[in-house]
């Protein structure tokens, strides 16, 4: 793959170039620091730049690099006065980080961050206040701080936690190892000690927390940011919903997909627990049902209905 | 010697940046070592620069050469175009860029070009990403329409749109455009993942109608959307996902406690659909009581279910 390389080689000389005419002459060690670079690729990368000029390209329209010692320094010829300005690809990837990163410095409007973003914006032309928003989700009152604390810690907790999936609240003790924002959600990585197994919880449905005072030695041992991965042994089943239940495609990880001729859709679903596809299916309502899967998960979307409806009938309530 | 590419396109740059007229094609070949003798070859390979100037952000210009006739066309780089101003950033600020866009990612995308025009350091990364925005199609050209007031067009949900947008938004893990909707006279919220093909952006300045994001919040609850007058809806959340359903209809919405730790909400309903959704996620746990339209309509909704029976 040479082409990506040479272009990225093109971008990081027209960024080095001018910061060394800028520093005057920088210590060879201050560049390859500023740019992430060894000194050979940094050499390799300036290999080139003593050939480029301006026509006629006789000498004294050339660029001159002298390096003396432990430094570096442009003697004649800056023709690249500043860096090139930020594509807009480069431009969103830094404010979209930094905005998200707003509230986790507690929104300190003098804090550097708020300082360096205010700075960027106005070289880039961007209203920040209106142009971009970029929402992690907060989760109710201080959790995420608690649980951070816990984290940095290393003290054990017991939570209260409501599975989603199986639709059951549960006790557990837990040892927290990393916090990650996923798909605009916020998840905790822990070892469970309850039911032994490292697991991820969503911080939304984490319901109390309590420090337990004891600390663990447990480290993280993974590093995606992935939220849920299937298990290959859930079993699968194949729904099929009309136009007005098509949703589902975007709101679920659909494993297998096919387009029908009326605009709906045939797919495949990893089912993690009854409730999960109980939910799914009474939502879906009169558009869909499902077409195949095991004898087990059959019915569920007509037993749960008659179920739900149980509550709504004339009569004393349950509650 | 064969000149390198890279050299021929630092070249190119330096004659552009500093040329005082726009140079022609021709110019362009007679001056620029390392272009193939042959005018058929010289423009592909001139083509093939332009685009990679282009993708790297270098802001071509064509212009008609002044005092040219016929009228001929030159290629010029604007300095004030190109030449990124410095952001004057403190050491403090760097890092704390520099911090924020590696703890912040966006997928497939990576900060370290514009953090090397920016002067972060790229040296010592020792955070570890804790969040990792989705991608998009179009994103950064809808970010880019509007930053620079571009009007754009596109074709969403079947139809074609002409759209001055107005914000940019990242939330619950999906991107939304936000604009001014030509055709519906009205602010519209998009979400990028569903516009169909490619997004085409005016020039900047492009856009007529500019809303104040302020006045157009970006609804999300399903239950919330709509035109309808909102009819206040109370529905009961049993004790052990009663801290979830607030968390997740927000500050905005009233909540009475129960002593028995369920929690009674009341939202102001604009789409039956969208209610009826966000209340049979709780499965057991939430029981709508009232008004009693709202009620029916869940009643009939299951009951619809229950007749159908085996295999739904």
């Amino acid at each position: 793959m040479a082409r990506p390389s040479a272009t990225d080689r093109l971008g990081r000389i027209l960024a080095i170039v001018p910061w060394i005419a800028e520093q005057e002459a920088p210590l060879i060690a201050d560049v390859c620091a500023r740019f992430g670079l060894t000194p050979d690729e940094l050499l390799a990368d300036l290999e080139i730049v003593p050939m480029v000029g301006l026509y006629p390209y006789t000498p004294d329209n050339l660029i001159e690099l002298v390096f003396d010692d432990d430094r570096i320094r442009l003697e004649y010829g800056n023709f690249f006065e500043r860096p090139l300005r930020l594509t807009k690809e480069e431009a969103l990837v830094i404010l979209a980080a930094a905005k998200a990163s707003v509230p986790a410095t507690g929104h300190d409007p003098a804090g550097p961050l708020s300082r360096a973003l205010d700075k960027i914006a106005e070289v880039l032309g961007v209203d920040l206040d209106d142009d971009l928003e970029v929402v992690l989700a907060e989760p109710a009152g201080d959790q995420l701080a608690v649980l951070e604390a816990a984290v940095r810690e290393r003290v054990a907790l017991e939570i209260g936690y409501f599975s989603h999936a199986r639709n059951e609240h549960t006790e557990r003790t837990v040892e927290p190892l990393r916090l990650f924002n996923s798909e605009g959600a916020w998840y905790l990585d822990a070892h469970c000690r309850t039911t032994p197994g490292d697991r991820v919880f969503r911080v939304d449905r984490i319901t109390d927390i309590r420090p337990t005072g004891d600390h663990f030695e447990r480290v993280l041992d993974r590093t995606s940011t992935e939220a849920f991965t299937p298990a290959e042994d859930l079993p699968r089943v194949t729904i099929e919903v009309d136009a007005e239940g098509a949703w589902v495609a975007d709101q679920y990880p659909v494993e297998e997909r096919t387009d029908l001729d009326d605009g709906g859709l045939r797919v495949t679903l990893a089912v993690s627990a009854r409730p999960w596809l109980e939910r799914l299916l009474l939502q879906l309502g009169p558009h869909g049902r499902v077409v195949t899967g095991p004898d087990e998960l059959l019915g569920v979307g007509a037993a749960a209905a008659a179920r739900l409806l149980d509550r709504y009938r004339p009569g004393p309530t349950a509650r | 010697m064969a000149v390198p590419k890279i050299e021929r396109l630092l070249d190119l740059i330096a004659a552009l940046l500093h040329a005082e007229r726009p140079l022609t094609a021709e110019q362009i070949h007679e001056r620029i070592p390392g272009y193939p003798p042959d005018k058929d070859s010289f423009k592909r390979a001139f083509e093939r620069d332009k685009k990679d100037l282009r993708d790297q952000g270098v802001p071509l210009r064509i212009e008609v050469v002044p005092g040219s006739t016929p009228p001929q066309d030159g290629y010029r780089i604007d300095p004030d175009e190109y030449y990124l101003r410095d952001p004057g950033l403190d050491a403090d600020e760097l890092a704390a860029i520099h911090l924020a866009a590696s703890a912040v990612r966006l997928e497939g995308a990576s900060a370290a070009g514009g953090l090397r025009k920016l002067g972060a350091p790229l040296r010592g990364d020792t955070t570890s990403t804790i969040a990792t925005l989705p991608t998009a199609p179009n994103l950064s050209t809808a970010f880019d329409a509007v930053a620079a007031g571009r009007r754009l067009r596109f074709r969403y949900g079947g139809k074609d749109r002409t759209v001055d947008p107005f914000r940019l938004q990242h939330q619950r893990g999906r991107w939304y455009l936000q604009g001014h909707d030509a055709d519906a006279g009205e602010a519209r919220s998009f979400r990028l993942d569903r516009v169909e093909g490619g997004m085409e952006a005016g020039e900047p300045g492009s856009a007529e109608v500019d809303l104040d994001p302020a006045d157009n919040p970006l609804q999300l609850d399903g239950w919330a959307l709509g035109d309808d007058e909102p009819v206040e809806a109370r529905v009961r959340i049993a004790p052990r996902q009663a801290r979830v359903a607030v968390g997740q209809v927000g500050a905005g919405v009233p909540a009475e406690w129960d002593d028995d730790g369920s929690v009674v909400l009341t939202l102001p309903v604009r789409r039956p659909e969208g209610f009826r959704s966000f209340v049979l996620g709780f499965l057991d746990d939430a029981e709508v009581l009232g008004p009693p339209e709202l009620r029916d309509d869940l009643v009939s909704w299951l009951q619809t279910v229950v007749d159908r029976g085996e295999g739904a």
